[in-house]
């Protein structure tokens, strides 16, 4: 199969189960708002290196936040509903209480709890109130500049995480700008973050290492320079491979990412350099989810 | 809807105690009749005050005719819609757990008293301890909302621990006494004494407050995100007018003779 010239593998990406959340940042404009977020989800690319996977999934006006000012909907996965719990309190504490004017919400009814301001409360030495309003229990820290407010509590889902595609060209500015174009596609598509710096990863990963101390290591086989040295899955023509990790609220937002993604790294065609777009797996057997590309773009 | 139509002024006062829609639904109009009713020491019926009529909604009960005399209308409900055409007694919605009460007139002592969920709508006024506590407990309402669109008496919201009371008139002395946590808005003044000994919980007089207490310290002026997430639920509850007042207030801290960590919020 090919698209626009560009060969799609057979093969299917592999995505895990996961937990995630969406929070509501919100400040007094949006680039406070945005700045929050992007502390918050700086670090928080891979849940093996950073304990949770984050990126902003929107921006929201005035009209859909709780309490009326600019914002932004960010998602946040974990392997787990207490790592979940315990990446919000350290990066919430860190990265939107510190910073100037902000509040920080719950975005997501979800089918679990995960706390957030009833761990974050102590911060305010016993001066912290609660605050019940309708159906949903706020907690009011003093700060300097005001009040901190978040919710007590935020929904949690099972959601998925890892699902990703690989694209192959004759040169690194040809992927990266096909790479672009997809990331520019697929922020579009609702209930997904692509949690890499600029939504792309260019250290691809596989299992295991010949250090002991190293559970994951540089995927060799993708390695251009390698190519002559290694058992190498690329063409000759290959000169760079870039990466791109999708996690989603449900699979069909996962689903529709891929597809918008490569439908728009193959959209310039083979001329622009872009060669062929493959998937990451580890032969089925780990995740709960696959992704057949072939499949995805039918 | 079923309906119950006080056949003369009452000349004592009743307890509609067991005229709840879910305790009415399924009753046809001479079932209804039928119930026992406590007047006094007497036990009559209700086809001795009211004329019944059964509707098809059996989820809403509307009582017709002055019922300034007939208390506890809506005690205890825990769903359904009661209408009151007129005024209703003392004790309005007692212990109410969910559901919609909505009285057309002015309410007497005591409306939701040790409320625990729902809404209590007053169009008029309502008398004093709106929100309050039964004798020897010590908590008042625990959850829900009252929203009363005159003036309310004295000691509104006393011993409150949950839940909303909006009144957007003027209110009474001590409004907030003892509050243990809640809200408190008023659209009016603020009569004396507000919160005196209230530990948590907010109160927020929109036409000022008299006689602030000394043990309550001024903490200066401020907008809050709070403040916004109020107006929302306010606009939600359809107090559009009262919602757009929110807020900068002086906001001052007390009752430092309590726990100190309530707080009365006045216009700068």
């Amino acid at each position: 199969m090919n698209l626009n010239g560009v060969t799609i593998d057979d093969t299917f990406a592999e995505a895990f189960g996961m937990r995630a959340t969406r929070l509501l940042i919100t400040a007094d404009t949006a680039r406070w708002a945005r700045i929050a977020a992007e502390s918050f989800s700086g670090f928080a690319t891979s849940v093996i290196g950073c304990g949770v996977e984050a990126g902003i999934e929107r921006e929201l006006p005035e009209a859909e936040t709780p309490d009326g000012r600019p914002g932004i909907a960010l998602l946040a996965f974990a392997v787990s509903r207490d790592a979940l719990g315990k990446a919000l309190r350290d990066r919430v504490g860190q990265c939107v209480l510190t910073c100037p004017g902000t509040a920080c919400f719950s975005g997501l009814a979800g089918d679990a709890q995960v706390p957030l301001g009833r761990a974050l409360r102590y911060f305010g030495d016993g001066q912290q109130t609660a605050k019940r309003i309708g159906e949903r229990r706020y907690w009011r820290i003093p700060v300097m500049d005001g009040e901190f407010v978040c919710d007590d509590q935020v929904g949690a889902q099972h959601a998925v995480g890892g699902g990703n595609f690989l694209i192959l060209g004759r040169s690194r500015p040809a992927v990266l700008t096909a790479a672009e174009r997809a990331i520019a596609a697929m922020r579009q598509v609702p209930e997904v973050v692509m949690p890499f710096p600029g939504g792309v990863v260019r250290s691809g990963s596989k299992v295991g290492s010949r250090y002991k101390f190293l559970p994951a290591s540089t995927n060799d086989a993708f390695c251009p320079t390698l190519k002559g040295a290694v058992d190498t899955a690329l063409d000759p023509e290959v000169a760079s491979v870039l990466e791109i990790v999708i996690d989603g609220l449900t699979e069909a937002a996962v689903a529709k990412a891929t597809r918008a993604g490569i439908q728009a790294a193959c959209a310039a065609g083979a001329d622009s350099g872009v060669t062929r777009i493959t998937a990451g797996n580890y032969g089925g057997k780990l995740g709960k989810f696959k992704f057949h590309l072939r499949e995805l773009l039918k | 809807m079923t309906r119950l139509a006080l056949k003369d002024e009452l000349p004592v006062r009743l307890s509609a105690d067991a005229l709840t829609p879910e305790r009415l639904a399924g009753l046809s109009a001479a079932e209804i009749e039928r119930l026992p009713l406590a007047v006094g020491n007497r036990r009559e019926r209700v086809g001795d005050w009211f004329r019944v009529r059964a509707g098809d909604d059996p989820a809403a009960v509307t009582f017709e005719g002055s019922c300034a005399r007939l208390d506890g209308i809506g005690a205890g409900m825990t769903a359904g819609r009661i209408a009151v055409q007129d005024d209703a007694g003392a004790y309005l919605g007692r212990g109410m757990r969910g559901g919609e009460v909505a009285v057309s007139g002015s309410a007497g002592y005591g409306a939701a008293t040790d409320m625990r969920g729902g809404t209590v709508r007053i169009r008029g006024n309502a008398g004093d301890a709106v929100g309050g506590s039964l004798p020897g407990s010590a908590a008042g309402m625990r959850g829900g909302a009252v929203l009363i669109g005159g003036n309310a008496g004295a000691q509104a919201g006393q011993r409150l621990k949950r839940g909303l009371v909006v009144v957007g008139g003027d209110v009474g002395p001590a409004c907030g006494a003892e509050m243990i946590a809640g809200t408190v808005v008023v659209g009016g003044a603020v009569g004396g004494n507000p919160g005196v000994a209230m530990r948590r919980g907010t109160i927020i007089g929109l036409g000022g407050a008299a006689l602030i207490g000394p043990t309550f310290a001024d903490c200066g002026v401020h907008d809050l995100v709070i403040f916004r997430l109020l107006a929302r639920h306010l606009e939600a509850l359809g107090l559009a007018a009262l919602a757009s007042r929110l807020g900068p207030f002086r906001r001052w801290a007390g009752d430092a003779a309590v726990a100190g960590r309530g707080e009365l919020l006045v216009p700068p």
